[in-house]
């Protein structure tokens, strides 16, 4: 338990910050598979309304729906934010059915998985068009320089949306946060651990900078 | 074990600029995931822009099925226009405003032969599956 609360008033300035700027914004989680989106959703979403968004699992495709936390309204003198976050399936080219079974799923629940996760990628493009700020969530274990990565950025490049890349799991020993920095030298990285928390007053700063 | 045939012959379809730059996207789009659905491996010279590479993975992900498990993709042009001097964004600004489509290199493979295709600084691994 922590026994230092300045992250409380670091989460408020924020707050606060944002909130004299723009009073609704959608911010979207797009990233790969298992780079930490929903786990990342859950803490801000924890941090802000004291509720999760949705389960994390190691089994690939475990978001396979758009999932939203729309009640995110915080009062500040007298005015009103509303922050809907947004936490959508992992982008992938390719989903093979017989990959979940080697997680334990049968054939029929592979199935199944595979079909809504082909139906989610497509649903999680769609509402590309709908966000104000997306946080673009990397593996920092990972080699970031993949096409799915490069197809995200590229086509929020397009639209003109600002995007944060988080660079998630800091936590792990080898994470490197410097490998994403050099491949996106353009962007703004930041280091996170959605699971422990580590660093994600920076990465609320960073939003409230943008909007 | 699905894949128990072992495929003992790799066609490459080659797609020349000037083919590229004169093809609509979901005509390209159609012409890859047809290919891919015949197990053959794409080389374009040529780069998708983001907004295909998108759309390419929803109807990739509309064609998914036992047969078709995906693509494997490498546009190896992607979003390197910003790590460019101001000299070779201008000569590439030139080029797409006189030939239309961007030129560069486009790796598509089907996801059933292919498992990851890996960008290196000077060279492209295509990882087979076994």
């Amino acid at each position: 338990m922590a026994t230092n609360f300045g992250w409380l008033f670091k989460i408020n300035k924020w707050f606060s910050s944002l909130f004299k700027r723009k009073k609704n914004i959608k911010l979207g989680l797009y990233g790969s598979t298992n780079a930490g989106k929903t786990t990342l959703a859950n803490r801000i979403s924890l941090d802000w309304l004291g509720e999760e968004v949705g389960t994390v699992s190691n089994i690939p495709h475990e978001t396979r729906n758009i999932q939203k936390k729309e009640n995110i309204v915080v009062e500040n003198n007298g005015k009103k934010l509303n922050m809907t976050l947004i936490d959508t399936p992992g982008i992938a080219t390719r989903i093979d059915f017989e990959d979940f079974k080697k997680y334990g799923l049968k054939t029929k629940e592979a199935k199944n998985r595979a079909k809504e996760a082909t139906q989610g990628i497509i649903e999680a493009i769609r509402w590309l068009d709908d966000m104000d700020v997306v946080i673009a969530v990397m593996d920092a274990t990972q080699n970031p320089y993949t096409q799915v990565n490069l197809t995200i950025l590229g086509n929020l490049e397009a639209r003109k949306i600002p995007v944060i890349i988080a660079a998630n799991k800091i936590d792990l020993k080898n994470a490197k946060v410097k490998r994403i920095e050099n491949a996106f030298p353009q962007y703004k990285v930041i280091g996170i651990s959605a699971k422990n928390g580590d660093n994600i007053e920076e990465l609320y700063k960073t939003i409230s900078d943008m909007v | 074990m699905r894949c128990s045939k072992i495929k003992k012959e790799l066609s490459l379809k080659f797609i020349t600029f000037e083919k590229f730059n004169n093809m609509e996207t979901n005509d390209m789009i159609d012409l890859i995931i047809k290919e891919t659905k015949k197990e053959n491996i794409i080389v374009i010279e040529g780069s998708l822009n983001s907004i295909e590479e998108a759309n390419l993975i929803q109807a990739t992900m509309e064609n998914i099925d036992k047969k078709f498990p995906g693509i494997e993709i490498a546009n190896l042009y992607s979003n390197g226009i910003e790590n460019l001097s101001f000299k070779e964004r201008a000569k590439i600004f030139i080029v797409n405003k006189l030939f239309g489509r961007k030129r560069g290199l486009t790796i598509i493979g089907p996801a059933k032969l292919v498992r990851q295709i890996k960008r290196n600084p000077d060279n492209v691994v295509l990882k087979m599956i076994q």
